[in-house]
């Protein structure tokens, strides 16, 4: 070791060399880990979703409408749907927590009402549209859903974290029968542009009233 | 110009430090730039032209039943009810949606099963029965496409669309009828594509009223 060493002292370019060499190297690794082998990094994160929510039940319905008034019969077509909810679950796979601004808007745009919720590390929370955001009043009303997330510890922050999904829970009837039916889909991720535009139009428009 | 040579320099140990230093700094600027430029958190996508796969075609059977003479078949019958586009706008901007659904002959000839206009303003939510709009009910498979634009009539991106089926199950007899649902987002399609033609296509199937 003793001769090691007095072998670099004497050679201070050879050790420059050498550490140049070797940064050159991680830098290179490092480049070449970040940019080839990742290239597309396999999936998005934006901090604006969107997704609806249809809360009304109908007896009626579709190809039983075909050439005739639509009314509603009280069971034309052997099914009775009602008490009708739709889920919103979100999931923050970031090491970040977030704060997720749900807001609801009506058919013509309107806003109707929003919420809020914490979304740590790894954790799901799922949202009841009806029991849990319009207190169980939801009935027949339909509309967009628009999720906004900012950072649990700075609320001014827009930041991206969440992904979402949708879910319609709807119980059906006939003669002395219930079954729940449900059909599930993806909140979608939608620029961060659209949320800024217009000086922040769509993002203060939420962020506003619900924060 | 002239290669350094780094035998005429008499560097100490203080230069390889500053070496090693501002090698190891562009190393770590370059990382952090790629990892910038990448945008990983910058997510999502909006696209003017929409697709969609619709079965609105009904069923007597499915799998096994539907070899063995309908034997078990009235189990496993199913009726398409209905088929739901839904379209919702998140942008600031006013859209309108041309939702028009395509079939195909027997013989591989597309033809043009129907199409309507829907205004679309900020935040606002938009559907289409599909099945009912275009009386479509037991008829065909068939594609529905969505195309977005502003209000002067140019192509815009801004819309996301969700597509529903419902459909009735019969059982032991039709006044037990259950309706299952299943759901699926509309596909973004290339703009590009749009451009090569389809837009144009769209547009002039579905008139404006």
């Amino acid at each position: 070791m003793a001769s090691l060493a007095n072998f670099l002292k004497r050679q201070p370019r050879l050790i420059m060399l050498l550490s140049v060499v070797v940064a050159s190297t991680l830098a290179v690794g490092f480049i070449y880990t970040k940019v080839f082998v990742f290239p597309s990094y396999g999936g998005t994160l934006s901090p604006y979703l969107v997704g609806y929510y249809d809360l009304r039940t109908r007896s009626t319905f579709g190809n039983s409408c075909i050439g005739a008034a639509c009314a509603d019969t009280g069971g034309g077509e052997g099914f009775l749907p009602h008490r009708t909810d739709a889920a919103i679950d979100l999931t923050n796979p970031t090491a970040t927590a977030l704060h997720a601004v749900i807001a609801l808007f009506d058919i013509s745009g309107a806003f109707v009402d929003c919420t809020t919720r914490t979304v740590s590390t790894n954790e799901t929370v799922r949202v009841y549209v009806n029991n849990n955001i319009l207190g169980g009043n939801g009935d027949s009303q339909f509309g967009a859903v628009k999720v906004v997330t900012v950072l649990d510890s700075d609320f001014s922050r827009v930041q991206a974290g969440l992904k979402g999904a949708l879910t319609h829970f709807v119980i059906e009837s006939s003669d002395q029968t219930q079954a729940l039916f449900s059909r599930a889909s993806r909140l979608q991720e939608v620029p961060a542009e659209a949320l800024k535009a217009n000086n922040n139009a769509e993002l203060l428009r939420i962020t506003n009233t619900c924060l | 110009m002239r290669f350094i040579n780094l035998r005429s320099l008499k560097w100490g140990r203080s230069q390889a430090l500053a070496a090693v230093a501002v090698g190891g700094v562009l190393a770590m600027g370059a990382v952090l730039i790629s990892s910038v430029l990448n945008l990983p958190s910058k997510g999502g996508s909006l696209s003017a032209y929409l697709i969609g796969a619709v079965n609105g075609q009904d069923h007597d059977c499915f799998g096994n039943a539907c070899f063995t003479n309908g034997a078990g078949g009235n189990l496993a019958e199913s009726d398409t009810v209905e088929a739901v586009v839904r379209l919702v706008n998140p942008t600031n901007n006013s859209l309108s949606a041309y939702v028009a659904a395509y079939a195909a002959t027997s013989n591989g000839q597309p033809f043009l099963l129907g199409c309507v206009i829907k205004s679309l303003d900020r935040n606002e939510y938009a559907e289409v029965n599909l099945i009912q709009e275009f009386a479509a009910y037991d008829s065909h498979d068939f594609t529905v496409k969505v195309l977005t634009v502003d209000a002067a009539r140019r192509v815009q991106a801004g819309a996301k669309g969700w597509l529903t089926h419902y459909v009735a199950q019969t059982s032991d007899n039709s006044n037990r009828r259950f309706l299952h649902m299943r759901e699926t987002e509309l596909q973004e399609v290339p703009i590009e594509v749009a451009k090569a033609g389809e837009a144009a296509r769209i547009i002039s199937d579905c008139p404006v009223p």
